[in-house]
């Protein structure tokens, strides 16, 4: 069983608010160890640099969208072994199963409460201690 | 504050800008732009507002933003063609959105009516049958079973922590002799370097000469520390970034702690996502992790990369063409702070401003020499003094752009009132000012463009007429001059209508018939109290608001407002604004036994009249003869009460001051003290409106200075002469 507070967790999304909102949401399941970035550019940077266990990333940004971060990452070697969970602004079946093809490891319909987000990040990791 | 109300206040800072980028956007769809990443983040925004919306579980605004999205992507995704009418429509569905937000901020809703209305028309635009109304579960906080059959892929991380993070660093540096001539110190970098962990230092002195062949001058020492700590190395190589050409130095990390996977050279952030992009669907999903090749390595320590990799990045991005990584989007680029608390620092560097003077003051009252050493540190200071200031001055420093960027709303409304064709032409939005100017400039600029629209422009059938475009332009721009900052409010409309502007005048008493009055007094009659050339009342510009109610409050800001204009080419409202409100510089006069304070920016010159300079008209005023013009005398002691006798101007100062009701005059002191930078404390908050005084302040010894108001002064002198215009220029000749 994992601890929450050993999960590295890197929140993509372009608004501050959501990262915030992600974030507060993470400190409250003991997930401690956070960093953001503002794009899938950004995020790719960040990972090479300083690889994380788990990527929480919007869909819709600007420069490199959800999508073509979760496919950066699947594709370079060093941080493919990453786990992703996509946030979605709705319930989009057809995204999340261009998600699910690159390898997506869960997605999170916005809004979501932190129940739900600690439930699809234990899908993942196992229930977390 | 709950850390939910606190987002929640980030949220509604990010709708502005988002609001901002919508409408940016859309204006330069408008425009012709066709590049689809302009459509894309136009969609973004609205997506984004809704997002965030629905996350604080405002409903009003999700279901309309839902709409407003749903039509958005239809057009991004090419169902619904980007026409002209389309655009318009999405500029008012903008408008309606920015109600929505604005609303939701003071926790109601939109109005519900414009909403339906809009909502209708968004509808109208969807092409494929009706809109799905937001369903339940997006302004549900507790989202349902959404219905998506997906199996999350597992993942196993190692419950271990992520190994030791201190790590010990081995710093050796040698300075050379130029590290000391330029009042640097060992020791200082020595006592940085402890701040980052545990040091243990040691002296290499290897190179020290004997005694007999020691040069002073010369720098012989070299140190070496062993540090412990958690910091990177960024922040190690930050202790040596000022003194970098000046001090060899080595940073090294000892017995570097195992890591597993390493990037194996500079990683090019392009390459990789090009990759990706290019491998097709079946690789990528090929090489998604199964549960088998699973457990992830722990984070090895950031200094453990290549130091070659950053700048290899750096490059690999520029390279592709890319931006470099936006500053303003990393986390921690920007901090947020608490307004009051540069308010308070603002405060206390007004204190340090006053507390410097008077220093100054004593030290000269002591004799001390400027050139003396005291006298140089207190040079010195005041420098610095000034520098805090303008740095502090900075950080409330704010583009102009959060102003201008609800003008093309209020054009595009004031537009469809009128039934004018107007484009709106913005420059200088990068102009910054300070926070307190920003926030009250809207309402003059409001004024000035309701104004150059209603007024100022023709109807297209009048301008077709004329030969002009139909569509007529205004122009509103932001520039820094001499120390203030200048807004301009063209158009190229007809200017002002002179003749009915006096005639205006003359009905209502506001001159006489007779007056001699220039071109330009004419078009600044505009400002007088009770004036309006609208024959009827309109419902844009006579809001029971006149220029003179905005230049009034123009003037509550220490500004100035005047208008030019040319008969068929348009006219030009001008602002002057002082760039801050703290802060003043002024000349210290005294005048009947008081110190006073002019405001330098009013003051155009100052002199010595000799007797044969000054004419005196009746038994109170006189004009002054300024190389081949008369300008009136105003004696500053007998206008505000403190002496009941003119003072002879041949004995005293002259100050030659503009002003925007009486043009020039000339204030009549018994002395000037200097130029001096003072602080502004507001008299109204701290005791009452005084007429002819603006403010007050505290002056290097102490004592309290009262800061004149010199158009009102000039207008109080103007007031008490018998009803006539310009009897001084008319006496006079």
């Amino acid at each position: 069983m994992p601890a929450a507070s050993a999960l590295s967790v890197l929140i993509v999304d372009d608004q501050l608010t959501m990262r915030s909102l992600v974030r507060s949401g993470l400190n409250q399941i003991g997930v401690m160890n956070t960093r953001e970035a503002g794009d899938g550019e950004e995020a790719v940077q960040s990972l090479v640099r300083r690889p994380a266990h788990l990527v929480i990333t919007d869909y819709n940004m600007p420069k490199l969208d959800g999508l073509g971060l979760l496919r950066a990452i699947r594709t370079y070697e060093p941080i493919r072994n990453t786990a992703v969970i996509m946030l979605t602004g709705r319930a989009d079946p057809e995204l999340v199963q261009r998600a699910a093809q690159f390898g997506v490891n869960n997605y999170l319909v916005k809004p979501f409460t932190v129940a739900t987000l600690r439930g699809k990040i234990e899908d993942v990791f196992g229930a977390l201690t | 504050m709950d850390e939910l109300e606190e987002i929640k206040i980030t949220f509604f800072q990010e709708c502005d800008e988002l609001l901002g980028d919508l409408e940016s956007g859309l204006l330069s769809i408008d425009a012709g732009a066709t590049d689809p990443e302009l459509i894309n983040a136009v969609f973004r925004a609205v997506h984004s507002i809704k997002g965030g919306a629905g996350a604080f579980g405002l409903e009003a605004l999700v279901r309309y933003a839902h709409v407003f999205e749903t039509l958005l992507d239809n057009v991004r995704g090419g169902k619904t063609d980007l026409r002209s009418e389309l655009v318009k429509a999405l500029l008012r569905a903008a408008d309606v959105l920015a109600d929505h937000v604005a609303a939701a901020k003071q926790g109601g809703e939109g109005d519900a009516v414009s909403t339906a209305a809009m909502v209708e028309e968004l509808e109208a635009w969807i092409s494929g049958g009706p809109v799905p109304t937001a369903p339940a579960e997006e302004v549900n906080i507790e989202p349902n079973e959404d219905g998506i059959v997906f199996t999350p892929i597992k993942l196993s991380i190692p419950e271990v922590d992520e190994g030791p993070k201190e790590q010990a660093w081995t710093i050796t540096f040698q300075p050379m002799d130029e590290l000391y001539s330029k009042a640097n110190e060992a020791g200082l970098l020595i006592r940085e370097i402890e701040r980052l962990g545990k040091i243990e230092v040691e002296l290499l002195d290897d190179a020290l000469p004997t005694f007999d062949s020691l040069d002073p001058e010369t720098a012989h020492f070299a140190w070496k520390v062993r540090l412990r700590t958690e910091v990177p190395e960024e922040r190690i190589r930050e202790v040596f970034e000022f003194v970098e050409g000046h001090c060899s130095t080595t940073i090294v990390r000892e017995a570097p702690a195992p890591t597993a996977t390493e990037p194996a050279a500079g990683p090019d952030i392009a390459a990789i996502i090009a990759a990706a992009q290019a491998g097709d669907a079946q690789a990528a999903a090929n090489s998604a992790p199964s549960e088998e090749a699973t457990a992830i390595a722990p984070e090895p320590p950031a200094a453990s990369l290549p130091a070659a990799a950053v700048p290899a990045l750096a490059e690999s991005m520029s390279s592709r063409g890319a931006p470099p990584p936006a500053p303003e989007k990393g986390n921690q680029a920007t901090i947020r702070v608490d307004p009051e608390r540069i308010d308070k620092l603002i405060d206390l560097v007004g204190e340090l401003v006053i507390n410097q003077a008077m220093l100054a003051q004593r030290v000269s009252g002591h004799g001390f020499a400027a050139s003396s050493d005291v006298g140089r540190g207190l040079d010195e200071l005041e420098q610095l003094t000034r520098d805090i200031q303008d740095s502090v001055m900075a950080i409330r420093a704010q583009p102009v752009k959060s102003v201008f960027q609800r003008m093309p709303r209020l054009v595009r409304e004031i537009a469809g009132q009128t039934g004018k064709q107007v484009r709106l032409v913005t420059e200088g939005e990068g102009t910054e000012v300070d926070k307190t100017v920003i926030e009250r400039i809207s309402e003059p600029i409001t004024h000035m463009l309701r104004n150059a629209i209603d007024h100022g422009l023709e109807t297209p059938e009048e301008r077709i007429e004329a030969g002009k475009p139909a569509e007529g332009t205004v122009r509103l721009a932001a520039l820094h001059r001499g120390g203030r900052i200048v807004i301009e409010v063209g158009d190229d409309g007809k200017g002002i209508n002179r003749p009915r502007v006096r005639q205006l005048a003359i009905d209502r008493g506001l001159i006489s018939a007779d007056a001699q009055l220039t071109d330009e007094e004419v078009d600044n009659l505009i400002f007088l109290p009770g004036f309006s050339t609208a024959a009827k009342i309109s419902d844009i510009s006579g809001r029971g608001v006149g220029m003179d109610v905005v230049r009034k409050s123009v003037q509550g800001l220490g500004g100035r407002i005047s208008i030019s204009s040319k008969p068929g080419l348009g006219s030009m409202f001008t602002l002057s604004l002082p760039l801050t409100l703290a802060v003043l510089d002024g000349m210290v006069i005294d005048v009947a036994g008081q110190t006073l304070v002019v405001p330098l920016t009013a003051i155009v010159e100052s002199l010595r009249p000799t007797p044969t300079e000054v004419k005196k008209v009746g038994a109170q005023g006189g004009v002054l003869a300024v190389r081949d013009a008369y300008v009136p005398l105003v004696d500053i002691g007998r206008v505000l009460g403190f002496q009941t006798v003119d003072t002879n101007p041949a004995e005293g100062v002259v100050l030659l001051v503009d002003s925007e009701v009486g043009g020039r005059a000339a204030l009549v002191a018994d002395s000037i003290h200097g130029q001096r930078q003072v602080v502004i404390k507001s008299l109204e908050s701290n005791y009452q409106q005084v007429p002819g005084i603006a403010a007050a302040t505290i002056l290097g010894d102490g004592r309290v200075a009262l800061i004149l108001d010199v158009d009102a002064l000039v207008a109080m002198r103007r007031r008490e002469l018998p009803r006539a215009d310009e009897p001084f220029i008319e006496a006079a000749e």
